[in-house]
C-alpha cells in the first residue's frame, strides 16, 4: 500500500514513448484514444483492465488513466467481507444474474491458478438462514453443492425455522484491488490522486471515453435520484476456527439487516447493517452493539473473540446496476461516458460480468467512431 | 470414596477420567502418565472427526462410539466453550480416484449434510471420479486436552506425572484402575497384538483454506485448523521411527499441493510424528489383577489406531459404565 501511496502523488508514467500529449489530427481518430477512468474501487479496476486487454492491440496506442479520491485500502471495496453471493432474486433482471454467474465462473477458473492466494480468491462454503421457507434463489445452480440444510443440522440455528449451504467463492477486495493495480501498472495504465468534480474537467483534456466507475458518489458527476447510500457498519474480529460463513435473512427488514458473520483469510467479519439513505462513514456505537450481540446470539463462540476493528462502508445501492453509456457534448468537445455504478451490496459479486459489459459498449463506441470516420472521407 | 486410577494422559486418558469424575461422585480420580500435552500422540493428531475402521470390532459398536463422540462435540461447538476446548465445525470432501465399494458408511448419517459431490465439485479435482462432501468436526488436542485437564480439576481430579512400568505400582493405594495407555500397552498389558501405524505431518500456514480435503485411500489429507494446516501423511505398520523423515515430507507436500495447488504458497511451520496405537479390535473390556492379597479390577480402554479422537467420548462412556459396575462389584451391599 505504501508504495502506491507515494506513487500516487505525481502522474507515474510507465509506457510506450508515444504516450503523451499530441495534437489530435496527426494521427487518425482510432489509432489513438484517450480514456479515463473515474473510481478505483473493484469496478473501475477491473473495466480498467478488461477494456485494455480486449482492445490495446485494436487501438494504438490506447492511453488509460485512472483517477480517484481514495484508492486501495481505502475503498469500499477493500472494507466488503468479499463474500460471493447476489441478493436472493433478481426480480426478472437476468441480465444481472449473468453477470454474476461470469464472475463467478471467471474467479472460479482461477481458484487452482497461481496467483490465486494473492489475487485474494479461496472458496468457502456456509449457511443462508431462514424464519420461514424461502424460494429457492436466482444463483442456486451458479454456486457449487447448493443444497437444503437437513434438520440435524437446523438444530444449530435454533432461532430459524430452514435454510440452505452451498460452496462459494471468497475474493477479498484488500489483496484484489493491489493485484488489479499492479496488472494495470504493468499495462502502462496511469494512476492519479485527484476527485473529478466533472466530466467537463475530462473533456477538456481531450479525452475521449469516460469509465464512470464512481459507486457511491455517482451523483455528484450527475445527479442520480435511483442511487442512495446503503449504509454498513462492520466488526473483524479474531475467530480463526469459524471457517463458515452463516447469513441470516429477514425478507421484512431487507438485506444484510440481520446478522452475518463471513470469515477471511486474516479475520471474520461481522455485520447486519443496511441504512439506506445514511451518508455518515463514521463508526456508530449503538450499531456496533447491535451487531456485536446478534452476532453473538447466532455464534455463541464469538463471545471469547477478541475484536480488532470497526468499519463503516456505503454500499451503492440502485434498484438496478447503470450500465449503459451516453454522449455528452461540451461546446465543440464530444465525449463517451460508459456509466458502470450502483452495485449495491454486490460489487465483488458481480464486477466481471460488468467489466465484460462495459468492454462490450466500449466495442461499440470504436465502432461508431470508425463509421463517423468513414463518413469525413 | 473409591481411588481411581487413569493411566496415560491423552484424549483417552483425560476423556475417560473426566466422565467418571464427573457422573461418579464417590470416586477420586488420578491421571497418572509419562506424557502430558503437548507432548501426547493425542497433539500429533488434526483431530478430524472420521471414524477409522476397526476390522474385528462389530459395526454397531462403531458407529455407537462414533455418534456419541460426535453430538457430545457438536453441542460444545456451538457453546461459548467452543474456541478455548478447540472445537469446531469444518465442511470439505473425501475424494476416490476409484468408486469406492461403500458410497454410503455407517457414518454417512451422523455427520452432517452427507452427500455425494456433484460434477460441477468433482471438477476441481481432475484425477478423482468420486467425492464426498459433509459437514464433521475438528478437536485441535493442542487445546482440547487442556480444556479436558482444567475440566477434571473442577470435578475434583488430579493429574500427576509418573511413568507407571507395572500395575503392580497402583493395586496398594488404589482400587480400580483405568489403562488408557496407548502404545504403552504393548509393555504395560503385555499385549503384543498391539503395534505402532508411523504418522508423519506438516503443519503450514495457510489460512485462507477453508476445507478439508481427504484422498479416500487415506495417505493425503489436508485439513485447516485454527492456526494452521495440517497436511499429511503415512501410514507405515509396524514403524516406530519417532524422528521426522525428509523424504516423507517432501511426498506429502507434493501429494498435498496436487490437491490443492494454492499450498505451493504456504509456509511449513512445523513437521512432526505420531505413532497410531493400533490393534484388530479396540480392547475395551475389565479384567482382575491380583498381586498379593489384592484383586483389582483394570478397565482397560486402549488400541483406538488412527480414530482415538473420533471416539473418545463414546468409548470414555462405556469404560465409566464399566468402573460403575465394578464399584457395584465391589461394594455389593450398596444395591441393597
Amino acid at each position: 500500500m505504501g508504495a502506491w501511496l507515494s506513487l500516487l502523488s505525481f502522474s507515474y508514467k510507465v509506457g510506450p514513448w508515444w504516450d503523451c500529449e499530441m495534437s489530435f489530427g496527426s494521427l487518425s481518430p482510432l489509432r489513438y484514444m484517450r480514456v479515463a477512468v473515474i473510481g478505483a474501487g473493484v469496478i473501475g479496476l477491473s473495466s480498467a483492465l478488461c477494456i485494455h486487454d480486449r482492445y490495446h492491440s485494436k487501438v494504438t496506442p490506447l492511453s488509460i488513466d485512472v483517477y480517484a479520491d481514495r484508492f486501495t485500502p481505502l475503498t469500499t471495496s477493500d472494507g466488503a467481507a468479499g463474500l460471493w453471493q447476489p441478493y436472493l432474486y433478481d426480480n426478472g433482471n437476468t441480465q444481472e444474474t449473468k453477470w454474476n454467474k461470469e464472475t463467478f465462473d471467471y474467479l472460479l477458473s482461477l481458484i487452482n491458478s497461481p496467483d490465486s492466494i494473492k489475487m485474494g480468491i479461496f472458496t468457502q462454503s456456509g449457511y443462508n438462514l431462514f424464519t420461514e421457507p424461502m424460494p429457492e434463489p436466482s444463483w442456486k445452480d451458479i454456486v457449487l453443492g447448493f443444497r437444503h440444510l437437513t434438520p440435524q443440522e437446523m438444530k444449530m440455528f435454533p432461532d430459524y425455522r430452514c435454510g440452505w449451504f452451498n460452496t462459494a467463492l471468497m475474493i477479498e477486495g484488500k489483496s484484489y484491488l493491489p493485484w488489479l493495480m499492479d496488472r494495470l501498472n504493468e499495462r502502462g495504465v496511469k494512476f492519479h490522486q485527484k476527485k473529478i468534480v466533472s466530466f467537463r474537467e475530462l473533456a477538456d483534456r481531450r479525452v475521449d471515453v469516460i469509465l464512470n466507475c464512481t459507486g457511491v458518489r455517482a451523483g455528484e458527476l450527475q445527479p442520480d435520484p435511483l442511487l442512495k447510500p446503503g449504509r454498513g457498519q462492520i466488526l473483524k474480529v479474531d475467530a480463526p476456527w469459524l471457517k463458515h460463513f452463516i447469513i441470516t435473512h429477514n425478507p421484512k427488514t431487507g438485506v444484510y439487516s440481520t446478522p452475518y458473520i463471513i470469515p477471511g483469510s486474516r479475520s471474520v467479519t461481522v455485520g447486519g447493517i443496511f441504512q439506506v439513505g445514511n451518508w455518515s462513514e463514521d463508526n456508530n456505537s449503538e450499531d456496533h452493539r447491535k451487531v456485536w450481540e446478534e452476532g453473538c446470539c447466532l455464534v455463541p463462540s464469538l463471545k471469547n473473540a477478541r475484536i480488532m476493528d470497526d468499519w463503516t462502508g456505503l454500499r451503492p445501492v440502485r434498484s438496478s446496476v447503470r450500465l449503459d453509456n451516453e454522449t455528452l457534448q461540451f461546446g465543440d468537445k464530444q465525449c463517451e461516458v460508459i456509466h458502470n455504478y450502483g452495485h449495491g451490496g454486490y460489487g465483488l459479486t458481480i464486477h466481471w460480468g460488468c467489466a465484460l459489459e462495459a468492454a462490450n459498449l466500449f466495442g461499440k463506441i470504436l465502432e461508431k467512431k470508425r463509421l463517423t470516420t468513414h463518413s469525413r472521407l | 470414596q473409591d481411588k481411581v486410577a487413569v493411566v496415560g494422559a491423552g484424549v483417552i486418558g483425560l476423556s475417560t477420567a473426566v466422565c467418571i469424575a464427573e457422573s461418579i461422585p464417590s470416586c477420586a480420580v488420578t491421571v497418572l502418565a509419562e506424557h502430558f500435552t503437548p507432548d501426547t500422540t493425542s497433539d500429533v493428531a488434526a483431530g478430524i472427526l472420521l471414524p477409522h475402521p476397526f476390522p474385528e470390532t462389530p459395526l454397531h459398536k462403531q458407529r455407537c462410539w462414533f455418534k456419541d463422540t460426535f453430538d457430545h462435540l457438536l453441542s460444545i461447538c456451538n457453546s461459548t466453550d467452543a474456541a478455548e476446548a478447540g472445537v469446531f465445525l469444518l465442511s470439505g470432501w473425501q475424494v476416490f480416484q476409484e468408486t469406492p465399494s461403500t458410497k454410503d458408511p455407517y457414518w454417512s448419517t451422523v455427520v452432517l449434510g452427507f452427500h455425494m459431490m456433484t460434477d460441477a465439485e468433482l471438477q476441481r479435482f481432475p484425477k478423482y471420479k468420486f467425492g464426498q462432501s459433509f459437514t464433521t468436526i475438528k478437536c485441535e488436542c493442542s487445546k482440547y486436552l487442556l480444556w479436558l485437564e482444567k475440566r477434571l480439576k473442577n470435578a475434583g481430579g488430579q493429574l500427576h506425572t509418573e511413568k507407571i512400568t507395572g500395575f503392580e505400582q497402583l493395586t496398594s493405594s488404589y482400587d480400580i484402575i483405568v489403562n488408557c495407555s496407548g502404545l504403552g500397552s504393548r509393555d504395560l498389558a503385555d499385549d503384543q497384538s498391539l503395534y505402532p501405524v508411523r504418522g508423519q505431518i506438516l503443519r503450514v500456514h495457510a489460512p485462507w483454506l477453508k476445507h478439508f480435503i481427504r484422498d479416500g485411500n487415506g495417505h493425503t489429507y489436508i485439513f485447516p485448523g485454527i492456526h494452521s494446516v495440517t497436511l499429511g501423511g503415512t501410514r507405515q505398520k509396524h514403524n516406530w521411527e519417532m524422528s521426522v523423515d525428509e523424504a516423507d515430507s517432501s511426498g506429502i507436500f507434493e501429494r498435498c499441493c496436487e490437491l490443492e495447488p494454492s499450498l505451493k504458497k504456504s509456509q511449513v511451520c512445523s513437521k512432526l510424528v505420531g505413532l497410531r496405537p493400533t490393534r484388530n479390535s479396540l480392547r475395551l473390556e475389565r479384567e482382575f489383577f491380583v498381586h498379593g492379597n489384592r484383586q483389582v479390577p483394570i478397565i482397560h480402554n486402549y488400541g483406538h489406531g488412527g480414530g482415538g479422537i473420533s471416539i473418545h467420548w463414546g468409548t470414555a462412556l462405556e469404560a465409566t459404565q464399566l468402573v460403575k459396575e465394578s464399584i457395584n462389584w465391589r461394594n455389593p451391599t450398596s444395591k441393597l
